[in-house]
């Protein structure tokens, strides 16, 4: 187990929430040049997260594209007794990616020896949230997966999540994150194909050039006025849009498309809600069990229930 | 301390092309975002596979011929080197996973 205990008293819980409230969503408020190249380290050294749970946090927060994240994260730390160890919550939280009855990515991948490979992956995952698993079966298990044919490109990001499962998070937390990237990428797909109104491929086609060849010009208009180096975004935008709307048969293709991607957002939304809550299940069923040693942890809210 | 050797086209031959194990070269750029942000994945790659694989890294700016030679059109760019010669290669921001997919057939029991 790692030698992570989280916030070392109340005050360090109070402060951390206290952080995210004032600089914004997590993802925001731990940005910096070292969190984008994969280091936030403080979280654990300041806080006593795990470095695992640490990385999964942004993620289950849509690594702050949604605004609604703040209650889940404060939720979450309150759910949290002083002095746990949250390796645990973190596997059993990435085991959600794979099992989740609705959301997990088991149902990808068809019974048979692939998905025999990537349940004994499962199964050391499952192992190491009680007791370290060494190397070899890590790596066994690896190899196993590895070898596996997979020849339909649908499952793909599924194994390709799973394999990122299947590294020992203690010395290896940044899978944690991974984990979650496949995972909403396979769930954003699912979502983008069930969509009601799916382009065909020549539509998508047809899309795609003609979003490639508006940037361009965007771009070489705006370049003729001023530095490329001192393009605007907004500006940029504006003059994407402008040509857009100068072609109604080509910008009726667009404005489907982002009708498509507010249906889409709309069900990722729906899903990162029942992660959460399948999440803080976690922690307030698991939690206080390991932590029975220490009598005075506080029970945990709900999503539900208003901060005191 | 990194585990990822930076590699210069006079040292290629022998840290690479003459390596008894297989070799992982990301061709890479200091200002590309993509690149960062796969270091921390390749770092913990190279801590488990150290002694099977081998990690190396090409600064394409500085290393122009070596990008050519090997047709780098896009960074960050990943070539499997085995007795010299490429065997493997895949672009862009990469994951655990993905290295994991690769780099397990390449290494060999290794265990």
């Amino acid at each position: 187990m790692s030698a992570y205990r989280a916030f070392g008293d109340e005050s360090r819980r109070q402060a951390l929430i206290a952080d995210i409230r004032a600089r914004g969503p997590i993802y925001t408020a731990w940005l910096t040049r070292a969190s984008i190249e994969g280091d936030i380290s403080f979280v654990s050294e300041d806080f006593g997260l795990h470095p695992a749970l640490a990385r999964l946090l942004p993620a289950l927060g849509a690594f702050g594209e949604a605004e609604d994240t703040l209650s889940f994260h404060e939720t979450l730390f309150d759910a949290i007794p002083v002095g746990a160890d949250t390796g645990g919550l973190a596997r059993q939280a990435l085991l959600l990616a794979w099992r989740d009855p609705v959301y997990g990515r088991s149902k990808v991948v068809a019974p048979g020896p692939l998905h025999d490979a990537c349940e004994d992956v499962i199964a050391l995952v499952e192992q190491s949230i009680d007791a370290p698993v060494d190397k070899k079966a890590w790596r066994a298990a690896r190899a196993k997966l590895a070898n596996v044919g997979r020849d339909d490109a649908g499952v793909v990001t599924g194994v390709d999540m799973v394999m990122s499962l299947a590294w020992n998070l203690d010395q290896a937390p940044g899978a944690a994150h991974d984990v979650m990237t496949a995972w909403a990428s396979g769930v954003n797909i699912e979502a983008d194909a069930s969509d009601e109104d799916c382009f065909s491929a020549e539509e998508n086609a047809t899309f795609e050039t003609e979003m490639n060849r508006i940037s361009g010009e965007a771009m070489e208009a705006l370049s003729q006025k001023q530095s490329i180096d001192n393009i605007d975004v907004e500006d940029f935008l504006a003059e994407v849009d402008k040509i857009w709307a100068a072609n109604p048969a080509q910008n009726a293709l667009r404005l489907r498309a982002q009708a498509r991607r507010e249906r889409s957002n709309a069900k990722m939304a729906a899903w990162r809600a029942a992660i959460q809550r399948r999440v803080l299940e976690i922690a307030n069923a698991s939690l206080p069990a390991r932590m029975e040693s220490q009598p005075d942890a506080r029970p945990a809210r709900t999503l539900d229930q208003p901060r005191l | 301390m990194s585990n990822l050797k930076i590699v210069t086209t006079q040292a290629f031959e022998a840290e690479v092309l003459k390596s008894p194990i297989p070799v992982l070269v990301d061709f890479h750029a200091v200002w590309c975002g993509p690149c960062k942000a796969s270091a921390p994945a390749l770092e913990d790659a190279a801590r488990e596979f150290e002694g099977e694989i081998a990690f190396v890294k090409v600064d394409v700016d500085e290393e122009p011929a070596l990008a050519k030679a090997y047709d780098v059109q896009g960074v960050p760019t990943f070539i499997v080197i085995k007795d010299g010669q490429p065997v493997e290669r895949f672009q862009g921001l990469v994951s655990r996973g993905k290295l994991a997919a690769v780099l397990e057939s390449f290494a060999g029991a290794g265990q």
